[in-house]
């Protein structure tokens, strides 16, 4: 693709991935809540709204406004889709890191440094 | 546990939706309660609030903050106000001369403005200061006279006020109030003889500010409250609470003791109060049933005063029960606001509809000082706005609207225009009101903080000069194409058109002021030396005390040496006046009919005419006799050959003698009809003496301790010069002549800072101009006639045209002033227009002189 919108940061990436997990279930609390649980990684609702924003401006989500729930006093929860930019997205970077992965492995007599 | 109740921190939830941006604001408060009550499960409550409030304060980040549209032109109006702001106040500060120009203009009109203002509104708006001045009420009568007219009067009955309490719902709050006369004394000093009894309740209905003690001051009948000018004259410097007075109450003397002090009375009200004590020392002598007071009361805001005519019908009917013989026809209610007002209609009430002539002189002049200060303004402003074109074009190819240009030319002007309203206040405050308060013996002051109508003339005053010196020049410069500017051609005909044509007006108004001023000292200074008709001088007057005779004290006073006759009259001719309805045949005129004996008209030195003065010998013909001047003649076509017969109050007087005109009342007035007529000595009330030549003084000295002497009971005995009896009248008018003269130099140098303005402008945005030309070989007379040029047809068009208008404004104005006064001749219009020449023609000097000054290198080598 070659424009800015391909390059991702790495919250990024697993913001992309969770909302992909999730499917129809994925807005604010609910990603923040899956990356706590998956890779116990403690995020703040603002730093995900604004990782979310970011990556819908580049045309990799889309959203929608969901459902109410009680405990949140009956507001709606903006849900969030993956696009297939999305998903094309993180094909590419999975092909990127995994080609430069094989090449790391390939190397036969690498000393890893302390 | 109580799970249900808890929910996330009240004020942070708050903040929260408040910041929100409408659009994220339920997504993101959601995401927040969710959260909150997952920690609420997790960690418990107070690590789920502290989270909460964290999470608020994270969420407070400009894409979720709420932008509206509005907010949006809001801060950016802020800014632009501050960007016209900040470049009025540098253009102010570069441009020192137009800007102190306007400044000092305007803040000397508005000067003169406040003092009109002040004087104006304290004759027209009366009493309006008392707190509850809107609910109170004067109680008026209206009774049949004598005619059978019916006519409301300003006091009732003392027994009325009881009626109206016990019948008239709604009352909060009554007092009577009327004069007392006894003598003052204080230490054994005797001070004048005036005091008012008034109820308790005078400080709830009145809001007299009471400097020392407190609204029960009047409770004891003992105590008595001075205002602050009485409590100075008692006792000076001392503190004046609990010493004591002596005053006379129905001829017995009593003592009281000063409970408290209030302030001076303010010029706007129509009641005095000086010293006050409790009404039931009158109410222990007079009689409820014809004894009258002035009546006041406040009523409850809800009760309308046109309700009560039923419950003041029956205090009428009640009152006329008691009193048979002096019926009322009507109970009515005056408001107190409209009581001074409507003074005329109400008898022996309060002030009189105040009157016209100084309304309309002072309104005229604080009127023309605005204006001149404002075509100031309008030049000065139009003619450096040539200066500002570039600013003008490039903020309008930048896209400013015409609509922005012209709010940040008034922006400008309002800078300027508030600078020169505080600098107005100052002036006024310091200089005009003092000054102004010399002249007319008034008490205004600017108090800014306590009265709203001044407050709203600011305001209003504000606008005006804002508006009318400010639109113009915005309106003007704000239409210049940006093309034409920077192409380098502007259209200039119209605007010199204006300048010109307002400095003409400008200088009108100048020219018409000083030939008013000069009019007005000359008036004064021929009035002063006018032949009064008799002699003034060498002549003492006294007031015959009472249990004196004429027939005694004469013979006391002729045992003086320097007394040289003595004659006597009642009241003294200058001050007394009595006009009569005086008849013959068909005709009838009034004329001021003096009482005196026989020798007092050849004592005076009247001038005889024809026919004799009265004879000494024939006292019972005197009494049929009377002594005219000329101007009675003439008003009824009499000749003295025909032994004319008049008849005053039915009885008949023959004409024995005419006299020729003398000046028995101001200069006011032209001299009316007048005539002499003997009565018994005992009716005399006033004498006369000629005193040798030379020595008024001493005699007067002399007479006083005399009359000491003979009767000692009373303070002062005074004698007094008759020469000295306009003496009032001469420093009334001395005062009017100064106002006029202090118009005429302050429309002067206002029309002479407009004409400096324009001159230093004109030159300075010629000065390339006048460099080549001195260049070239012009000599100063050939440039400097060039400048002259353009100012020479405005002002001798001003001349022409403010002379011609002068003759006509300044006679009716002297009409209105002065009985007596000469045409507006052709020297006072003449040293006006050298006046007006001399100053336009230093002003274009000082200017001139830069041009001479200037080095042509200088100038030309800039750029």
């Amino acid at each position: 693709m070659g424009t800015k919108g391909t390059y991702i940061g790495e919250l990024e990436e697993l913001v992309l991935l969770v909302v992909g997990l999730l499917y129809e279930g994925a807005y604010g609390v609910s990603v923040l809540k899956e990356i706590k649980e998956q890779t116990g990684r403690e995020v703040n609702i603002s730093g995900i709204h604004s990782v979310m924003n970011r990556l819908e401006d580049k045309g990799l989500l889309r959203s929608e406004m969901g459902g109410a729930s009680n405990t949140r006093g009956g507001r709606r929860k903006r849900i969030y889709f993956l696009t297939a930019a999305g998903k094309a997205t993180l094909d590419q970077v999975r092909s990127v890191r995994e080609k430069l992965y094989s090449q790391l492995s390939s190397l036969p007599n690498y000393q890893f440094s302390a | 546990m109580n799970n249900e109740v808890i929910r996330p921190p009240k004020w942070p939830d708050r903040f929260l939706s408040w910041y929100c941006n409408d659009r994220v604001r339920e997504q993101v408060q959601g995401d927040a309660h969710e959260l909150f009550y997952w920690r609420l499960e997790d960690k418990g409550v107070s690590r789920a609030r502290w989270a909460f409030m964290w999470d608020v304060v994270r969420l407070f980040k400009w894409s979720n903050i709420k932008r509206t549209n509005r907010q949006k032109q809001q801060l950016n109006n802020i800014a632009m106000f501050k960007n016209y702001f900040k470049i009025g106040l540098r253009n102010l500060w570069k441009q020192k001369m137009p800007s102190t120009i306007n400044i000092i203009g305007l803040s000397l009109a508005v000067g003169c403005c406040l003092v009109s203002f002040k004087w104006i509104e304290s004759n027209l708006v009366k009493d309006q200061f008392h707190e509850r001045a809107e609910d109170t009420y004067l109680i008026t009568p209206t009774r049949k006279t004598e005619d059978g007219d019916k006519l409301r009067f300003a006091r009732v009955t003392l027994s009325v006020a009881d009626m109206v309490e016990q019948e008239v719902p709604g009352i909060e709050a009554m007092t009577r109030y009327t004069g007392g006369y006894g003598q003052i004394k204080v230490d054994g000093t005797k001070f004048g003889n005036n005091y008012i009894h008034t109820d308790p309740g005078f400080f709830d209905v009145f809001s007299f500010k009471i400097i020392h003690g407190d609204k029960t001051a009047l409770d004891d009948p003992r105590s008595v409250v001075l205002n602050e000018a009485n409590a100075t004259a008692f006792f000076g410097d001392e503190f004046p609470i609990g010493k004591q007075i002596s005053m006379e109450v129905n001829g017995e003397e009593k003592f009281f003791e000063v409970s408290a002090v209030i302030e001076n009375t303010p010029d706007n009200s129509s009641i005095y109060p000086g010293i006050l004590v409790n009404f039931s020392l009158l109410e222990a002598y007079a009689n409820p049933l014809t004894r009258t007071a002035f009546t006041f009361m406040v009523l409850n805001e809800s009760i309308d005063p046109a309700s009560l005519s039923t419950s003041l019908n029956q205090v009428m009917d009640k009152k006329n029960a008691l009193t048979p013989k002096s019926l009322y026809e009507a109970i009515s209610l005056e408001p107190l606001v409209t009581m001074s007002k409507n003074g005329d209609e109400i008898a022996n009430g309060f002030g009189g509809r105040p009157p016209l002539a100084p309304f309309i002189l002072l309104s005229c002049i604080g009127g023309f000082m605005l204006l001149l200060a404002t075509f100031n303004y309008v030049n000065i402003a139009t003619v450096m706005a040539m200066k500002r074109v570039k600013e003008i074009g490039v903020r309008k190819v930048i896209g400013g609207r015409r609509q922005q240009l012209i709010v940040q030319f008034l922006m400008e002007n309002l800078i300027l225009c508030t600078l020169a309203l505080i600098v107005g206040c100052l002036l006024a405050s310091a200089f005009f009101i003092p000054w102004f308060n010399g002249i007319t013996g008034g008490g205004l002051s600017l108090d800014l903080l306590n009265h709203k109508n001044l407050w709203w003339f600011l305001l209003i005053l504000l606008s005006f000069i804002t508006l009318v010196s400010g639109a113009y020049p915005a309106f003007y410069i704000s239409s210049f194409k940006p093309v034409a500017i920077f192409r380098g051609n502007s259209q200039k005909g119209s605007k010199r058109r204006l300048t010109g044509g307002l400095l003409t007006f400008q200088m009108i108004l100048a020219v018409i002021t000083i030939v008013a001023g000069i009019m007005f000292v000359r008036t004064n200074s021929v009035n002063e030396s006018r032949d009064w008709g008799y002699d003034q001088h060498d002549k003492l007057t006294l007031n015959i005390p009472s249990g004196q005779s004429y027939a005694t004290l004469m013979g006391e006073i002729s045992k003086n040496p320097n007394v040289e006759a003595i004659a006597a009259s009642r009241g003294i001719l200058g001050r007394v006046s009595h006009f009569k309805r005086v008849e013959i045949g068909e005709k009838r005129i009034d004329a001021n009919i003096f009482r005196t004996n026989n020798s007092y008209p050849e004592l005076l030195q009247l001038k005889l005419k024809e026919g004799r003065f009265f004879n000494e010998q024939a006292r019972s013909q005197n009494k049929q006799s009377l002594l005219v001047n000329q101007t009675f003649m003439d008003r009824l076509q009499l000749d003295m050959a025909d032994n004319p017969v008049v008849v005053i109050d039915s009885i008949n007087y023959s004409i024995i003698g005419v006299l020729e005109d003398f000046h028995y009342a101001s200069f006011s007035d032209i001299i009316r009809p007048a005539g002499f007529r003997v009565i018994e000595d005992s009716l005399l009330t006033d004498m006369t003496l000629q005193v040798r030549q030379g020595t008024a003084l001493k005699a007067k000295t002399e007479i006083e301790s005399l009359l000491t002497e003979l009767d000692p009971e009373h303070a002062r005995h005074y004698a007094g010069f008759q020469e000295e009896i306009f003496d009032n009248h001469f420093r009334e008018m001395k005062g009017i002549s100064n106002v006029m003269l202090f118009t005429a130099s302050l429309a002067m140098l206002l029309s002479a800072m407009g004409l400096f303005g324009l001159v230093s402008l004109s030159i300075s945005s010629r000065q390339k101009d006048f460099s080549i030309k001195k260049v070239l070989g012009a000599t100063l007379g050939q440039l400097s006639g060039d400048i002259y040029k353009r100012f020479i047809v405005i002002l001798g068009l001003a001349i022409v045209v403010g002379g011609t208008i002068s003759v006509f404004l300044i006679g009716v104005l002297l009409d209105a002033v002065y009985g007596y006064h000469e045409k507006v001749g052709a020297l006072p219009l003449t040293l006006a227009g050298i006046i007006l020449l001399s100053v336009a023609a230093l002003t274009i000097n000082s200017q001139v002189r830069t041009v001479k000054h200037m080095n042509p290198a200088e100038t030309l080598r800039a750029e």
